[in-house]
């Protein structure tokens, strides 16, 4: 740099804007996406080894000592999250990602609602962060959910057109004095892609690039219910 | 088109427009008095994508979680979508 010249150029009006950094979205319009504390785990615990997810979610049943559990909850994690309501903070249930495997490009899916009775769209929005947030930011190429039969009628919605089945171990799941079906459902990034700004609140993306425009289209998400104990 | 707070408020008929181009509804069949769940929306997903579009009037704007949607009406979001949008009240989350 010369003495006369000037510390910075002048801005050239012409040129294209610099590409936005790409950021992490955790908060939607209902729910935030909590990193859970081991100050959590007792009540994470309790929540899944009750009458209401003990058979439906990881432990089928049994119930693992609180030493054992805080390592099993962390088992093959790459991303997991508590749902916390924006509203009144309750927490409304877990999203994870497991198993993920680079050279496949693939990862697992699962979520749990705590609160059978809960009605609201928080775990939809929780799951469709989250989708968009592993998409975003590992190259994946698709994602996978478990779903045992009992809990597919869960997915009808995701099934049409977004979800795909990709496999069935028949009467893979003894529960309940019966084996049941468990069914192996993906959801593909160009899938995402072609629906994720139909998903996505637009004012959710204002101040960021989150993941690769998408093609013109629709959209949506993934998850299930059931990950491998 | 976004807009924010402030902005002018839609008509019923509008809303249904909007909603029936997105959700792949017959607009005829959303009359005030359709059911948010059934004759809108048909699952959870379908309420959930209501919401964007009611995104398009209020950014970050959700039906009162009072609302009982096993008998909310179109017509009662509407309602509260203007009720929100006459009060200026930023519903963005955050």
């Amino acid at each position: 740099m010369s003495p006369t010249s000037a510390p910075f150029e002048p801005t050239d009006p012409t040129a294209p804007d610099p590409p936005r950094p790409p950021v992490q979205r955790t908060v939607g319009r209902w729910i935030t996406l909590r990193p859970i504390r081991p100050a959590d785990y007792d009540f994470v615990r309790t929540a899944e080894l009750s009458d209401d997810l003990g058979l439906r979610w990881r432990h089928r049943g049994a119930t693992p000592s609180p030493e054992s559990f805080a390592h099993t909850l962390w088992a093959g994690v790459l991303t997991q999250y508590l749902v916390v309501a924006n509203a009144d903070h309750r927490v409304l249930g877990l999203v994870s990602a497991y198993d993920a495997d680079l050279r496949a490009g693939t990862c697992f899916v699962g979520f749990a609602r705590f609160d059978p009775l809960d009605r609201s769209l928080g775990m939809i929005e929780a799951i469709i962060l989250l989708t968009e947030h592993l998409f975003a930011h590992w190259p994946f190429r698709k994602l996978y959910g478990e779903a045992v039969e009992f809990n597919l009628a869960d997915f009808g919605a995701l099934l049409d057109g977004l979800l795909v089945e990709e496999g069935r171990l028949r009467e893979h799941v003894f529960v309940g004095g019966r084996h049941w079906d468990l069914s192996y459902l993906a959801l593909y990034r160009e899938t995402w892609l072609a629906n994720r700004d139909r998903l996505l609140p637009p004012w959710l993306d204002a101040d960021g690039v989150a993941a690769p425009a998408p093609g013109p289209g629709s959209r949506l998400t993934v998850s299930i219910p059931g990950r491998p104990a | 088109m976004i807009a924010g707070p402030g902005a002018d408020e839609p008509g019923f008929d509008e809303v249904a427009a909007a909603v029936a181009s997105e959700l792949g509804r017959p607009v005829v069949d959303l009359t005030p008095d359709a059911h948010l769940a059934g004759a809108v929306c048909r699952h959870v997903l379908d309420l959930y994508r209501l919401h964007l579009v009611l995104d398009r009037w209020l950014p970050g704007f959700a039906l009162p979680e009072q609302l009982d949607l096993d008998h909310a009406t179109l017509g009662d979001a509407h309602h509260y979508l203007v009720t929100r949008l006459a009060q200026g009240a930023a519903a963005r989350p955050g």
